[in-house]
């Protein structure tokens, strides 16, 4: 009940979609995590180039990791109305 | 340069797609006691995708032979990157049993999400929840009673609740419920909803591009037409990356949740080095001194 009539005030005061909004906010902290990924594992690439397959695995992985978060960001505003 | 912007921002005529492309028309509609059973496109994609699959395999290896017909090469060399790259190497010897199940949820995970850039088909299987939620609720299944099984009951929820038994009282408070909820709840979550909202969003900016591109080329500044078209081009081809790139993750998350659930399981012998477990280098890479090979 309180949360309908938060969601349905915020949704008053903005003029546009809030669900863009929501994702925007969403997409801030996975922007920076797969920054901080990808630069990571192009330095340890850099450092020693035979570790290039195994550290691009693990960047695979932490990139589809951090990526799930943003993409729930964008899913959740369809899913809720 | 704004009128095919302005036109596009008010919204009068461009048909942008909801949420409801992913409930396709239903073909029919058939009771069966308490289950409303239809049939549309989403569903008979799953149903190809799986039927192709289970093809695909039975006629590679249908007169199996020594020398591999293309079928069967192309056959087993999905399972060795499977039973080399994700197994052995995540699991250890001790994954080799699971390599049918992964090869499967791999195999069959692909052709769901690649359907989504195949002209006729044209719909990701896997965009709706149910089948992510299924396969999640299997995995979570498989990895708990592997862990139970390895490392029985009391001592596999006791490593969940107190995972740092030298802790400090405050803190093994904190880590309990963490542990609990990440690995009981967190987990099976995250791993649906991660391949579903993939596919759910890799679909909704190609249809954007798409129909925006048609919408777009009935107004004067064609560039715009133009451009959309470019970009569900560019999408497509990254759609096609991250269709297997997910079905990649799917399996070795799967994977790292059954080896963290069994690794405790035997103290005795560490799963020792899986590195020399493999045989022939798959790759094409020059050969590197050992003691600098992962």
């Amino acid at each position: 009940m309180i949360s309908d009539s938060l969601v349905l005030a915020a949704t008053d005061s903005v003029s546009g979609n809030i669900g863009a909004v929501a994702y925007g906010l969403a997409a801030i902290g996975p922007g920076i995590g797969i920054g901080i990924i990808f630069g990571l594992g192009v330095q340890a690439i850099a450092r020693q180039p035979e570790a290039e397959r195994v550290a691009f695995r693990y960047m695979l992985i932490g990139f589809a990791l951090v990526e799930a978060l943003a993409l729930i960001g964008f899913v959740v505003p369809f899913v809720f109305k | 340069m704004l009128v095919g912007s302005v036109l596009a921002a008010e919204g009068g005529g461009f048909p942008a797609p909801t949420k409801d492309v992913f409930q396709p028309p239903h073909w029919f509609d058939v009771d069966l006691g308490p289950i409303h059973f239809y049939m549309n496109k989403a569903n008979s994609l799953a149903l190809f995708a799986a039927l192709f699959v289970g093809v695909v395999f039975w006629l590679g290896f249908r007169k199996a032979s020594i020398i591999p017909r293309p079928l069967q090469n192309f056959c087993e060399s999905v399972w060795d990157f499977i039973d080399l790259q994700v197994s052995r190497d995540i699991i250890g010897e001790k994954g080799r049993k699971y390599t049918p199940y992964f090869v499967v949820l791999f195999s069959f995970v692909l052709v769901c999400n690649v359907l989504a850039i195949i002209p006729a088909a044209q719909f990701p299987a896997t965009s709706r929840i149910a089948i992510p939620m299924i396969l999640s609720l299997i995995t979570f299944v498989i990895f708990n009673y592997a862990g139970i099984k390895a490392n029985g009951f009391r001592r596999y929820f006791g490593e969940m609740i107190n995972p740092a038994p030298t802790a400090p009282l405050g803190i093994r408070l904190l880590l309990g419920p963490i542990e609990l909820v990440s690995t009981l709840l967190v987990r099976p979550f995250t791993l649906a909803v991660r391949l579903f909202a993939n596919m759910f969003a890799g679909h909704m900016l190609l249809l954007i591009f798409s129909i925006g591109a048609e919408y777009l080329f009935e107004h004067p500044p064609y560039v715009f037409g133009a451009a959309s078209l470019l970009m569900a081009i560019i999408l497509t081809g990254f759609e096609l990356v991250i269709d297997l790139l997910q079905a990649y993750i799917i399996t070795v998350l799967t994977a790292a949740y059954i080896a963290g659930a069994i690794e405790h399981g035997d103290e005795e012998h560490e799963t020792g080095e899986p590195a020399e477990v493999r045989p022939v280098s798959t790759t094409t890479t020059a050969p590197v001194p050992a003691g600098a090979h992962s």
